[in-house]
């Protein structure tokens, strides 16, 4: 062996301690009930996801936060990502595998309240003692129907539109329905953020059906809320409504012409939540996984690869614009799975504006 | 008794295990095939969700498709749009079939093989190119009329009803071109001459002669072709999803893959019932004008010759039609699909737009997935036509060479997958890999039931494949090696099988390549685990990554390259590429 050799070898070897130590070390941190967590997820080997390529970076940002996490928890888990189809759709397949006693394709849901709390009352979330794990992270606040979600993300819902494009900064939900917007803009297909709107105690029925009713002759299409590149192009000039504004940050750092529009007769404050189903394949994987992304290394690789965190941490990014905005009298409705399930009536409106945006005039 | 006359007394000799073991395999085809298409009937039926113990029996999910007006907008759509695609694969189809058969058109080689290839480029990457083409406000063909001609509007949309036909017809212009094409060559040309001899001019021949004469083989291609574009998925969901057109495939799609909680079967699988009606009736008529058109056909032996045209100077207008179309149907939607790999975002070709090209999108693919998506296509591209092959031999033989009773039905089923729009099988197999088969053969989201279908999918194909190569081999032969005392695995391995072989292997090849570029079947099937590469880019580009699914459009056409090529020597070997 000649000499350059061995020292390469001395020298791995070395590196390779000096990493064992220092992850060893980390781990020597973490609490027994986290620590046995993590060694019953490395036991595991992976984890299956899947979500939108524009949510949390997508297949990059799976292997930020594979990185990330392993090194964070000394373990050796493979994040399994493959872009998904929207989250109703991977909910409505986990509801179908429990339904069938398959397992569960993925093995983290990642959804908002509008798809999670339809699938909360099927009944096949894992109820999950989160704090247990994480306590210094993790505020009760953030744990909803007895642990089923977990908060990660907050959103703020608006309109994502072109700026270069767009025939005036809007400031109103009513500006698009001015005749310069009609036949550029889109909405999504699945009514996002109007169902919160019809709500009872926000817009109500008769207010929301007459404005998706107005919008949907000033529509050309409709995209889902990750496919913000659609509006960058210029293929529409406006997504109205959008579920979170992070997509036009993203797009702007890309050099594209976008901008979010809060409207202030319509803010909403939502969250996204990681919920791990009964039937995973590798639960341990996955609640590893869901508590990582509270730790403050998750936080900033979610607004790193999604321009969101969760606004109640002191570090957040998203806490920022938040204050700023409730600065400037934005009031927020504040949309979580328990507000959800006590609005049974936004099931059937929802199907109902679905009906009208879907169709073509 | 010689083998002859034991296989002539009865359906076959018994203890011979291969015609028992192709009987078997056939019968489990066939009800594999029916139970698909059983457990929609069934479904239609119910009211719940399929495995709840609520679940109960009613006229609910007819009343409410019936009820509903977008069923009739998705038929009307549906139907306009097969139609579109029909006329526009006939106007390219039908003269470049006309050109090579009965002119003395050059290149006759190069146009057979360029429409061969046409014809396996995926229909979604066309798309994908023309959304940036002809798109009103991102188009760049719009763009530049409308800056020409100082337009406030755009001329032209490609998100149409007219729109997805016109891509959708490019696509199958080749379809319409290999089928006219066998009808122009086994015309009888005596008539023609007859006519001219009457002075006729070449007008009057053609419209008094040579289209009565081809309308039955035109007809069927005419239904063929639209019961393709009935149950098109690809060029629908990748244009008109996102500007609200529906067709009958997309709005399947939409109904199991709800926004509220749990799909809706029942009311999918009522949908589908009054289209598999549809279908059957659309595959009678085939098979009525099929028939028909063999009525016209003439005994082609080395004497027959078809009476050649002479183009004399119109040969460059012939060239000039023809290029125009292989300009519109692949080379402009695969250069913007080019451009737009290069771009961070898709823009009109500028200064600017230029200084943003990198190959970002080719680095930043999800790799890990794509290598998933490539091992399990090229696992599916060797399985599944080396299966269907297989099991289409064994239906040929026993339809054709067996006297097992009633074996004309399993030709009828093997022709179902055909009929019967792609989406429904792939429904049907998710269902019963859910709820029928779980426990027995846990193949939900594995490749196995990606196989599975693949296989059902292209039987049809297959077996008609199979069954001309067969028709060409006299039972006598097989009869002699048996008088020799062959026994039938020996006759299948000494005499059919290398009599078959140039079939065998042509077919393979193409069924190999449209395996490769698969995407509804897999669309409904698939999980992480058994992703394919289409699926890779549809979930690109459902997902917002427009340049991205571009770049891996790029990507597996390139790697299309080398399997083409291979495709192209068997195929010009067997002659299949020239005409004449």
């Amino acid at each position: 062996m000649s000499i350059a050799r061995t020292i390469g070898w001395v020298a791995y070897v070395t590196v390779a301690a000096l990493m064992l130590t220092a992850t060893s070390a980390r781990a020597a941190e973490m609490n027994p009930e986290l620590k046995k967590l993590a060694a019953a997820a490395d036991k595991e080997g992976g984890v299956n996801l899947s979500w939108s390529q524009s949510t949390l970076g997508g297949s990059q940002g799976a292997a930020l936060i594979q990185t990330a996490m392993n090194k964070m928890f000394g373990t050796r888990v493979r994040l399994n990502f493959a872009p998904g189809p929207a989250m109703a759709r991977i909910g409505n397949q986990l509801a179908t595998e429990w339904q069938a006693k398959q397992p569960a394709h993925v093995d983290v849901y990642l959804g908002a309240a509008a798809q999670t709390a339809p699938l909360v009352k099927l009944g096949f979330f894992e109820a999950v003692d989160w704090k247990r794990y994480l306590p210094e992270r993790v505020n009760s606040e953030f744990v909803e129907v007895d642990g089923q979600a977990l908060r990660f993300v907050t959103g703020l819902s608006g309109v994502t539109y072109n700026s270069r494009l767009a025939p005036f900064k809007p400031t109103t939900l009513a500006d698009f329905l001015k005749p310069e917007w009609k036949g550029k803009i889109a909405s999504t297909p699945y009514a996002a953020s109007f169902d919160v709107l019809v709500a009872d105690d926000v817009w109500g029925k008769e207010k929301t059906f007459d404005y998706v009713r107005k919008l949907t002759s000033q529509i050309s299409g409709l995209i889902r809320c990750g496919d913000s590149e659609r509006i960058a192009t210029g293929e529409f000039i406006a997504l109205v409504m959008d579920c979170t504004g992070q997509d036009a940050k993203i797009w702007q750092e890309r050099g594209a012409p976008m901008d979010q529009m809060i409207p202030l007769d319509a803010a909403q404050q939502r969250y996204y939540y990681l919920s791990v189903p009964k039937h995973a394949k590798n639960p341990n994987a996955a609640k590893l996984f869901s508590l990582f992304m509270l730790t403050k290394e998750g936080q900033r690789l979610a607004y790193q690869t999604w321009k969101a965190d969760l606004h109640v941490y002191p570090e957040s990014q998203l806490g920022k614009q938040v204050r700023d905005y409730i600065g400037k009298g934005v009031t927020f409705k504040e949309v979580t799975i328990g507000w959800w399930l006590k609005h049974p009536e936004i099931t059937s409106y929802k199907r109902q504006m679905i009906k009208i945006l879907t169709k073509k005039n | 008794m010689t083998a002859i006359a034991r296989r002539r007394r009865g359906i076959f000799r018994m203890g011979e295990a291969l015609p028992v073991t192709m009987l078997v395999a056939v019968s489990v085809v066939s009800a594999i095939i029916l139970a698909h298409l059983a457990v929609i009937l069934w479904l239609s039926w119910t009211d719940g969700s399929p495995g709840s113990p609520d679940l109960t029996y009613s006229w609910k999910n007819y009343i409410e498709v019936f009820k509903d007006r977008q069923t009739y907008d998705v038929l009307a759509n549906t139907i306009g749009f097969s139609c579109v695609t029909l006329i526009v694969a006939f106007v390219f189809g039908i003269p470049g079939a006309w050109f090579v058969e009965r002119t003395d058109f050059g290149g006759k080689t190069i146009l057979f093989t360029l429409m061969t290839i046409g014809l396996i480029i995926p229909g979604f990457a066309t798309a994908m190119g023309w959304l940036f083409l002809l798109h009103p406000r991102i188009g760049m063909l719009n763009v530049w009329i409308m800056q020409l001609f100082g337009l406030g509007e755009a001329p032209l949309n490609i998100a149409t009803i007219a729109g997805m036909g016109w891509v959708q017809g490019l696509n199958l212009a080749p379809i319409a071109f290999i089928m006219t094409a066998a009808v122009f060559r086994a015309m009888d040309p005596s008539l023609e001459e007859a006519a001219q001899t009457s002075r006729a001019n070449v007008l009057t021949t053609m419209r008094r002669v040579t289209l009565p004469l081809a309308w039955p083989g035109i007809m069927a291609a005419l239904i063929y072709i639209f019961t393709i574009g009935f149950a098109a998925f690809d060029v629908p969901a990748i244009i008109g999803w996102s500007n609200r057109i529906f067709t009958f495939s997309t709005y399947l799609y939409v109904l199991i893959n709800p926004q509220d909680v749990l799909p809706r079967y029942g009311v999918a699988a009522a949908l589908s019932t009054f289209v598999m009606a549809l279908a059957a009736a659309l595959s009678w008529a085939y098979g009525v004008m099929q028939k028909r058109s063999r009525e016209f056909a003439v005994v082609t032996g080395k004497a027959y010759r078809p009476r050649i045209m002479k183009l004399g100077w119109g040969v460059y207008p012939a060239w000039g039609f023809l290029g125009l179309y292989f300009l519109l149907s692949k080379f402009f939607p695969i250069a913007l699909l080019g451009w737009s790999s290069l771009l961070p975002y898709f823009q009109l070709p500028s200064a600017m737009a230029l200084s943003t090209v990198s190959l970002n999108h080719y680095l930043s693919q999800p790799w890990g997935l794509v290598l998933t998506g490539l091992q399990n296509t090229a696992i599916l591209m060797i399985l599944t036509p080396t299966a269907a092959l297989a099991l289409s031999l064994a239906f040929s033989w026993i339809v054709l060479r067996s006297k097992v009773p009633g074996r004309g039905i399993f030709d009828f089923i093997a022709f179902l997958p055909h009929a019967v729009p792609n989406i429904i099988f792939g429904v049907g197999a998710l269902l019963v890999t859910l709820y029928v088969l779980q426990r027995a053969f846990p193949i939900y989201g594995t490749i196995w039931i990606l196989l599975i279908v693949f296989t059902i999918a292209r039987l049809s194909y297959a077996t008609r494949m199979t069954n001309s190569g067969l028709i060409q081999i006299h039972a006598e032969l097989e009869e002699s090696a048996q008088i020799c005392g062959a026994s039938l695995p020996r006759v299948f391995r000494r005499v059919l099988l290398p009599l078959l072989s140039p079939t065998l292997l042509y077919a393979w090849l193409w069924i190999a390549l449209l395996t490769f570029r698969e995407l509804t079947l897999a669309v409904i099937l698939s999980s992480s685990s058994n992703t394919t590469l289409p699926v890779v880019i549809w979930s690109l580009w459902l997902g917002g990554g427009l340049g991205q699914a571009s770049a891996m459009a790029i990507i597996m056409l390139t790697l299309m390259v080398p399997i083409v090529a291979v495709y192209w020597v068997v195929a010009r070997r067997q002659g299949l590429l020239a005409t004449q």
